[in-house]
């Protein structure tokens, strides 16, 4: 299954990212901020303090009011959408839809960016590091000559969120969206990460992937569960299971249990957290779930 | 608890084969999946389960195990034991005690011959300690020895050799068929006890438990009078007598002597007559010898089998002996005797003011009825002759009543115009319905009714019974007033119609000498309804007076009547009685060994198979049920518990 193709982008491009109003982010761009900056779009007035430049007085106000009022004008700014794709064999090596939305949700989000002017860069998370072929992109034409590689990106080997994150050394201090794109199946600490971002004052959107199967696992009976990340099949990550009505009631109450962990995690750190399954169509996730988010307007 | 049939154990093989199939049971099955992060997490939360899953898997299996067990046992027939089977020997002997068994042979009787054999028997079952039963199969079959053990052994003897002592072979049937039902009773405690029959009958079909010993001798016979009687032809008797042979051929020599024959009455001794032929009969074969008188009609009697013999004309005789002169086996037989050829005197007098038919018609009707028993002289008072009061056994007066009622003899008065001194009654004027005909209305139900309608009897005048002492018992009645009474008391024997037969419709009934007949046989009954019989017949006996004397084979006095009296011995029974009438009366009875035991080498149907009631249901509980009912609940527990597994 491949969404990358001129008629998915083309219905993205009627969206935009709507990113938060404390971002720095760069010059240039189109995200409004809560500063103010030199734009001809009115934002407020304030009193005249010393050292203000006095070309900015309103003279109008003044000859109402007698007191010197400086005109405020709003700022847009360019940001930096930073996309951490988890590369990990659960994401899609034995999964190829998986693998194949996790890449579609990235190039939207990308897309998004570039379409907004922003700069965007993608980082594939492998093992403890990441892998960045392709830059910072500006421009629809970086981006698509970018994404035209993605249909080579694998999926392999296990995948330490948190240290490819903090060893991620083109992180500015909010500068932008930072978008983790996994399933968080994983035992390293991807909570650290989190803070790591947060304390760099990205946004940060957390987009959880997970497939039907591993909503509603279907399979019963004795089961040797091989893992995608297992090396071996004595490794411990295999688990040999009678799964019974009993024990999917326990899957189904633990993967909820780990869903809200994600979610409280996320609203404490002001973070946004959303799940979405590879059954649901892409532009659902984009139009839906992003929405009610409020990252996408 | 019995398993009857051990080898459904083997079904326990099944627990082996459950074993092999939890081993070889497929392993986990692969899949792969993306992560197992999840499973690992659910485990804290499927952990808390364990325990129950545990212990459902662990009774899954004892559920299997407990199936397959049940099963086993089912097929191996589990029985609770309730009572262990004697191991030791027990038999039955049962002697047939039949009139046949008394046949000898160098007067060594059958009977001898069968317990001698089981006292040999009880002898070898004695010495190896078992129990020995004696039955004796007469009519009425009983024990003489019931389950016996080895320090019982001279009770057994003394009893079986006191039975031969005492000659107590019966002289009638046995009831074999009632023996092996009793035998039921020992084969309920112990249903591996063998049955002896020590008889010498044979039989179509013996059944399996039932070993039968034949007594009988091979050289034995017997030449046999099997029945014999008289009939009145032309006035005068002709003897029928049948015989046979059994065990050879052989001619017989008959005898037949006719006592007290012609006599004019009982006190007159009469001739004797004695006749003697010789009778060829083949083996097996009835011969019929009819001697009789008349030339006549002897065409008839000339068929196969029956020779017709010529004697004199005898209208009347005491007693007729039988007798075959030959020397067989079986003796009891070979004499028989024929009674009845003197019948009583019923004097009749009959004494009316205005006489008519109707009542001699009635008695000659009864004359010819009654030829057998009564020889009725009908007297009829002529018109002025006095009636006489005395010399009669039965007196009718109609209309003109005597002046006191005879003693002597039954009376019956008729449309009374006054009340006979004694008589116990008081007449009134006469109910006179001008022509209307009243039927009558039976008051009390009485055996002078027997046969007859009384609604279809009509009057249209009868004399008013004004009163009647308590003796009488009011039996018909005519618009609510009595017009038949009965009184039986002791010698007081009356009876009273208080209307003419002039006036009713009964003298044109045959109700009417139905009515005569019933009035004799309730005041003058018949001791005893015929003069042959069986041995261990019960024949009714009733009397004319208080009390009725039997002697001869049996001394036995009766006092209430209908009496009964078991005929258990072959011969003569005397019945002697005095009437109420002061007459004396005897009657004599001849009693024959039944015709079938007088064949001594009959060969009989079968005998009936022993019914044991002792089934296994006595000595075992068929745990059948526990089990499958245990099997039920097990399979229940079993789906129960799968069906939980996945839960």
């Amino acid at each position: 299954m491949t969404y990358l193709n001129d008629e998915f982008f083309s219905r993205l491009e009627t969206l935009a990212l709507n990113l938060k109003p404390d971002l720095a982010g760069y010059f240039g761009g189109k995200h409004l901020v809560s500063t103010y900056g030199q734009t001809v779009e009115f934002a407020d007035f304030r009193e005249y303090q010393l050292g203000d430049d006095i070309r900015r007085i309103d003279w109008n106000l003044y000859s109402r009011f007698e007191k010197f009022f400086l005109k405020l004008f709003t700022d847009e700014r360019q940001m930096k959408i930073q996309i951490f794709v988890d590369c990990s064999a659960s994401m899609g090596k034995d999964n190829p839809a998986k693998g194949a939305y996790t890449v579609a949700a990235a190039a939207a989000l990308g897309f998004l960016g570039v379409h907004n002017m922003d700069k965007v860069s993608f980082n594939f998370m492998r093992a403890t590091g990441l892998e960045n072929n392709y830059g910072t992109i500006i421009g629809k034409n970086s981006f698509f000559r970018a994404v035209s590689d993605f249909n080579n990106i694998r999926f392999a080997g296990e995948t330490d969120i948190e240290r490819c994150i903090t060893n991620c050394n083109t992180l500015g201090n909010a500068d932008g969206l930072s978008v983790i794109i996994s399933d968080f199946f994983t035992e390293s600490n991807w909570k650290k990460a989190v803070d790591y971002l947060r304390y760099h004052r990205q946004q940060v959107l957390l987009l959880q992937i997970l497939t039907p199967e591993e909503n509603d696992p279907l399979y019963d009976g004795r089961v040797n569960l091989i893992d995608s990340e297992a090396e071996a099949a004595e490794d411990p990550k295999n688990m040999k299971l009678k799964i019974t009505r009993a024990m999917r009631n326990a899957y189904e109450e633990a993967l909820n249990e780990f869903k809200n962990d994600i979610k409280t995690f996320c609203a404490k750190r002001g973070a946004d957290y959303i799940t979405v399954c590879t059954d649901n169509a892409i532009e659902r996730v984009l139009f839906g779930e992003l929405l009610k988010t409020g990252i996408v307007s | 608890m019995k398993l009857l049939a051990p080898l459904g154990l083997l079904g326990l093989l099944g627990i082996i084969a459950l074993i092999i199939i939890y081993i070889i049971k497929p392993n986990f099955q692969q899949k792969y999946i993306s992560s197992t992060y999840v499973w690992k997490l659910s485990l804290k939360y499927k952990k808390k389960r364990i325990p129950t899953s545990k212990l459902r898997n662990f009774l899954i299996i004892f559920c299997q195990i407990a199936i397959i067990a049940a099963c086993a046992l089912i097929l191996s027939k589990p029985n609770q034991v309730l009572k262990a089977q004697s191991d030791v020997r027990e038999v039955i002997a049962i002697i047939d005690s039949s009139a046949s068994m008394r046949a000898q042979t160098d007067e060594y009787s059958r009977f001898e011959r069968a317990a001698d054999g089981v006292l040999e028997l009880s002898d070898e079952v004695f010495s190896q300690n078992g129990v020995v039963s004696v039955l004796v199969a007469n009519d009425e079959p009983y024990f003489l020895a019931e389950r016996l053990a080895a320090e019982n052994k001279e009770t057994l003897i003394n009893n079986v050799k006191k039975l031969v002592r005492d000659n107590a072979c019966s002289y009638g049937v046995s009831d074999v068929d009632g023996a092996i039902a009793l035998c039921e009773d020992v084969l309920t405690e112990n249903p591996s006890a063998k049955i002896y029959l020590f008889t010498d009958n044979a039989y179509s079909y013996v059944p399996s438990s039932v070993t039968l010993m034949n007594v009988s001798g091979e050289d034995e016979w017997n030449a046999a009078i099997l029945n014999a009687y008289a009939e009145v032809e032309e006035n005068y008797y002709t003897f029928f007598v049948e015989v046979a042979c059994y065990g050879r051929n052989s001619e017989i020599e008959l005898n037949i002597t006719v006592s007290g024959a012609n006599a004019s009455d009982k006190t007159d001794t009469g001739a004797v007559y004695s006749y003697e032929t010789l009778v060829t009969c083949p083996q097996d074969t009835v011969q019929r010898i009819i001697f009789r008188n008349q030339e006549s009609g002897i065409e008839e009697y000339e068929t196969e089998n029956v020779t017709v013999y010529p004697i004199d004309a005898l209208y009347s005789y005491q007693v007729v002996n039988i007798a075959i002169n030959e020397t067989d086996s079986f003796a009891e037989d070979n004499n028989f005797y024929i009674y009845g050829g003197q019948k009583e005197v019923l004097k009749v007098q009959y004494a009316s003011s205005a006489p008519n038919s109707f009542f001699n018609a009635a008695f000659l009707v009864l004359k010819a009825g009654y030829a057998d028993r009564w020889d009725i002289v009908f007297n009829e008072v002529k018109q002025g002759e006095a009636p006489l009061t005395e010399g009669y056994d039965f007196y009718i007066f109609e209309h003109q009543m005597p002046e006191s009622l005879p003693t002597d003899g039954v009376v019956l008065l008729v449309d009374p115009d006054s009340a006979p001194a004694g008589s116990g009654l008081q007449v009134g004027d006469a109910y006179d319905y001008r022509g209307q005909q009243i039927p009558l209305t039976e008051e009390n139900p009485h055996e002078i009714l027997k046969g007859i309608d009384p609604e279809i009897i009509t009057l249209s005048r009868f004399v008013k019974i004004i009163r009647h002492d308590a003796g009488y018992e009011e039996v018909l009645s005519c618009d609510n007033s009595p017009v038949l009474l009965i009184k039986d008391e002791g010698a007081t024997k009356v009876g009273v119609m208080s209307f003419g037969l002039d006036y009713s419709s009964l003298a044109l009934l045959p109700e009417f000498p139905l009515l005569i007949r019933n009035l004799l046989n309730y005041f003058l009954p018949p001791t005893v309804v015929g003069n042959s019989f069986e041995v261990n017949e019960k024949v009714t006996l009733n009397a004319r007076g208080e009390t009725l004397y039997v002697s001869g084979n049996a001394e036995q006095s009766f006092d209430e009547f209908p009496a009964t009296l078991t005929l258990a011995l072959p011969g003569t029974y005397d019945l002697n009685q005095t009437t109420y009438f002061g007459k004396s009366v005897t009657e004599s009875i001849y009693v024959r060994i039944p015709a079938a035991e007088s064949n001594i080498k009959a060969v009989a149907d079968s005998i009936a198979e022993p019914y044991s009631e002792a089934t296994a249901e006595d000595f075992y509980k068929d745990l059948l049920f526990c089990f499958a009912v245990a099997l039920v609940v097990l399979e229940f527990c079993e789906w129960w518990l799968q069906s939980r597994e996945g839960m």
